[in-house]
């Protein structure tokens, strides 16, 4: 509820709001429409307004690469998601324990998040790398047949993209679900403690229900990792070999700039951004409803 | 001298009616408490009379003029607020003279006035130290003084003690009373607390779903309260109701006939419905075979200290009782109880309101 | 990595068995050194001669410090058709985050106060359409913001690529700051309305001194995510505005002939040295900020 206040200053606030709802008007809500429009047009090098029809989505959906974009970043959220929220959690859990160098140890997890996925995707291509890579070290150290090549071979490059998102945010999927742990009433954990309740059933039936909010939070960290999926696989395989790890925000650019298909970049942008609003739209009504 | 008054006065959140029709003329000087449960619109009414909630309808008058649209700072009252409210990165100094900086007041008035209410408050070792720094009973101190510097005639209290522990709470009572008896402003006083009520209050205004449900001094409030709704409020432990139905001038309670005409100015006519009311310090325990009364069973026994307090029933009734702590009765004792027949209280059942 | 079910009983557990303790310990020393694993490589590998890389194996440590690659990377190594190194994108990068940052946090904190204390007409409309601005995929954007940029002039201008930024950040920033406002007692509003602030004297006087440690928080966060930023700067930025991760990517790879693992691994931890710079030495706050902010939000 807000305290009552004088027209001047009820103006004074509308007046500092006003550049942030024009650019919110105008790049996100006009541009977004805008770019929208254009996907219904036969815009290729540049906008033009002449109406297209589905033609765009028709060619969209039947484009290969869109295909494989579309199911690799499926394949990266089916995967990724999972497996950095379980490493995260049970990071948080054992830390949550009270560990000693809890400092340190957690400087540690998140320093990846500090890094830009650039660096990230350039690192991670180093140490996979099939003749001088991990694998060089595991032949070098006795195992002469080893051989990792996952990042040139294009059934397994997306998973090699996989392993550098993990490590990327595996830190701040925890640092987000400690937050939320230790916000868990000490209480609680008597309660367990002296109902004798099995360590893993408390974690699932009992505190992680109680942390769904930072579960939550995660989630969404996560999910827009997922859509905005870019840098790394630009850094590290370019999207290929071919196209074996494109994914559509890299689809997308390169229509637009490289390609210079401007109509059927922006249906790709609009089949990207209602998949996102799918998601996110949801989420926020469920939160603000439990407000 | 400002008094304060409020004419018809309604308050809306939305579609939601907050407060309904309030008339209240508060003389000055007075210290007038606005008791009432959480959710009463105690503290919408005093944020109101601040000048910090919107008003649907009615006026707000504070020494004779109309203050219902005027800003907070021009209507020459003070606020203090539960959570102290103290500017967390300014020195008790800096909150101190903040508004009187803010109003341009000149710099060595403001030294004067600063130094003046710090001497009055006994808050002059703190001047320099930040919020953070202080006990809670210094913040509530410090948010006394925020509120004293200003001068002003009105003085607006929002349970300013409900963050402090009992001993805290019954010091800094003691103080803003002594404040009020120095200064002689009107002061408004918000509370859930009956204690503080019956202790600050010159008048106490009680009142519950969005209506004053009675105002009086506190003696009028604690011995003639206007409706059930006031009698179980006001009084630790609550007062005992009884459901009765008249006959022959008495009130029946569980087929017991319990006499009533000395707290009736006229007799009821038989068959009507009534509650009846009794304070656990207007009754007496009589051992079982001496004379009238009503026969009930000891259920638990609290000691006190000075008293005894005795938890009895009788088939689905309860009733608590003050005895002295040289009582002896015990759980299982069946005992005769002696209501003080000019004590009573009796309400209409359908109303709830006094007769 | 095995789920801590099977071995996190009760927190703070003195008497917890001792082998379930160390298994703790165990574990979580083998995170972190998997963690630091990427970083130690950086650093050995840049050090290194291609020699020793090819004899020796990636987690060996260098024989011999050599600084020659690192000069090269910083000084001359060639990003597309340039040969200056990565200093030109480092002088980028500088002058690309700190007016976004600056301007960022002035602009969220501005509009989290307008959101969180007024009454403004449409103000929660606006603010929802920031929070799902917040999770639109910047692809969708960009192309709407070139056709903006241009026709105003900025495209491929410094202004513009900062510009650009301040858009995208402006709904975490708001956020932010909105969340910490709300959690301020609204009687600390009261108090000040009955002294007489006004609606700057109260951002000035009262909020802006309090929100120092947000101030700090975001700070960081931005610094961070705008150094680190690529498209944007790929975008936005033009041949003449590149930042550091564009002439990195650049750099690795636009080489012909024999990869230089060494140059590229020392522009690799060049580019990384201002966020790792920032990250160590207020990680605390970097923390709280991604903890508070992002679990508020």
């Amino acid at each position: 509820m807000f305290v009552r206040s004088p027209s001047s200053s009820r103006l004074q606030a509308a007046l500092t709001l006003a550049p942030v709802a024009f650019i919110v008007l105008s790049v996100y809500v006009g541009g977004v429409l805008w770019a929208a429009g254009i996907s219904f047009t036969r815009s290729s090098m540049l906008p033009n307004y002449r109406f297209a029809g589905l033609t765009q989505y028709i060619n969209l959906f039947s484009n290969a690469r869109w295909q494989v974009s579309l199911c690799n970043m499926a394949l990266f959220a089916a995967i990724f998601i999972p497996i950095t929220l379980l490493i995260g959690y049970s990071i948080a859990a054992m830390i949550n324990r009270g560990v000693r160098g809890e400092n340190a140890l957690r400087t540690i997890y998140l320093y990846p998040f500090a890094m830009s996925f650039i660096v990230t995707g350039l690192v991670w291509r180093w140490l996979l790398d099939p003749s001088f890579g991990i694998a060089d070290v595991a032949r070098k150290l006795g195992f002469e047949n080893a051989s990792f090549d996952w990042i040139v071979n294009a059934d397994m490059a997306i998973f090699t993209i996989i392993i550098a998102a993990i490590w990327h945010s595996s830190g701040l999927v925890m640092v987000v679900l400690l937050a939320g742990l230790r916000g868990v009433d000490d209480d609680l954990w008597k309660a367990i403690r002296i109902e004798g309740i099995p360590a893993w059933k408390a974690h699932l039936y009992i505190i992680m229900p109680s942390i769904g909010a930072s579960i939550a939070t995660a989630l969404v960290l996560m999910s827009l990792t997922v859509v905005r999926l870019f840098d790394v696989v630009v850094a590290m395989t370019g999207g290929g070999p071919g196209i074996a790890t494109d994914v559509p925000a890299k689809f997308i650019i390169d229509h637009m700039f490289e390609r210079q298909q401007v109509g059927l970049a922006s249906a790709a942008a609009t089949t990207l951004l209602l998949l996102v609003l799918a998601v996110a739209v949801p989420l926020l009504i469920l939160k603000n409803r439990r407000k | 001298m400002t008094g304060v008054q409020l004419r018809n006065l309604g308050i809306r959140y939305g579609q939601v009616e907050v407060l309904r029709g309030i008339d209240l003329d508060i003389p000055a000087s007075e210290f007038i408490v606005l008791l009432g449960p959480s959710g009463c619109g105690k503290s919408t009414l005093l944020n109101a009379i601040a000048g910090l909630q919107d008003v649907a309808e009615g006026q707000i008058l504070i020494g004779r003029h109309d203050m219902t649209n005027v800003e907070p700072k021009n209507r020459g009252i003070a606020m203090v607020f539960q959570s102290y409210a103290l500017y967390p990165r300014m020195s008790v100094r800096g909150n101190l003279s903040f508004g009187l900086k803010v109003a341009k007041v000149a710099g060595p008035e403001i030294e004067k006035r600063v130094a003046h209410v710090a001497k009055m408050l006994q808050i002059e070792p703190l001047l320099d130290r930040k919020p953070s720094e202080l006990s809670g009973g210094q913040r509530q101190r410090v948010a006394i003084g925020r509120a004293v510097v200003r001068d002003a005639g009105v003085f607006l209290f929002d349970e300013p003690l409900s963050n402090l522990d009992a001993q805290l709470r019954s010091d800094l009572r003691v103080e803003i009373k002594r404040l009020h008896q120095r200064l002689r402003s009107t002061m408004i006083y918000v509370t859930h607390d009956q204690i503080e009520a019956m202790t600050l209050a010159d008048r106490i205004v009680v009142m519950k779903d969005r209506i004053i449900q009675q105002q009086g001094t506190p003696d009028e409030i604690y011995n003639r309260p206007a409706n059930t709704f006031v009698a179980r409020f006001v009084g630790s432990p609550a007062m005992n109701f009884l459901d009765g139905t008249i006959k022959g001038g008495d009130a029946v309670v569980d087929g017991q006939a319990v006499p009533i005409a000395a707290a009736l100015s006229l007799p009821l006519a038989d068959g009507r419905k009534v509650i009846v009311g009794i304070r656990p310090e207007d009754m007496a325990i009589h051992a079982d075979d001496t004379g009238s009364g009503l026969t009930v069973e000891v259920d638990v026994v609290e000691p006190m200290g000075p008293e005894k307090l005795v938890w009895c029933k009788r088939g689905d009734i309860g009733l608590s009782v003050k005895a002295p702590s040289s009582a002896t009765v015990r759980p299982g004792d069946r005992v005769q109880l002696g209501l003080a027949e000019k004590k009573l209280h009796i309400f209409d059942k359908e109303t709830g309101k006094r007769i | 990595m095995s789920p801590a079910n099977t071995h996190a009983p009760v927190r703070r557990n003195a008497l917890a068995a001792p082998l379930s303790r160390m298994l703790v310990y165990l574990l979580l020393i083998v995170t972190a050194i998997v963690a630091l694993v990427p970083l130690y490589v950086m650093i050995v590998t840049a050090f290194k001669s291609m020699e020793e890389i090819r004899s020796g194996t990636l987690l060996s440590l260098p024989h011999s410090f050599g600084f020659e690659h690192w000069w090269k990377a910083w000084n001359s190594a060639c990003t597309g058709l340039r040969c200056e190194g990565l200093k030109v994108g480092f002088v980028n990068s500088f002058l690309i985050t700190v007016p976004s940052v600056v301007l960022a946090i002035a602009a969220g904190a501005v509009t989290g106060y307008a959101l969180s204390f007024w009454r403004v007409r449409f103000a929660n409309v606006l603010f929802t359409a920031m929070l799902i601005g917040g999770f639109f995929p910047y692809q969708v954007l960009i192309y709407p913001l070139v056709r903006i940029t241009s026709t105003i002039g900025l495209f491929n201008s410094l202004a513009g690529v900062i510009f650009v930024h301040v858009v995208f950040a402006l709904p975490v920033v708001t956020l932010l700051f909105r969340n910490y406002f709300a959690s301020i007692p609204i009687d600390l509003f009261k108090a000040a309305r009955v002294d007489g602030a006004g609606y700057w004297r109260f951002f000035f006087s009262i909020l802006l001194p309090m929100s120092v440690p947000m101030i700090a928080v975001a700070g960081i966060l931005q610094v961070t995510f705008i150094w680190n930023d690529y498209i944007v700067g790929l975008v936005f930025g033009g041949i003449n505005y590149a930042p550091m991760t564009v002439q990195l990517n650049n750099i690795v790879h636009s080489t012909y002939g024999e990869r230089e693992y060494n140059v590229e691994m020392a522009a690799t931890l060049l580019t990384s040295i201002i966020p790792l710079l920032v990250y160590f030495t207020s990680g605390r706050w970097f923390v709280r900020g991604v903890a508070s902010g992002a679990v508020k939000g």
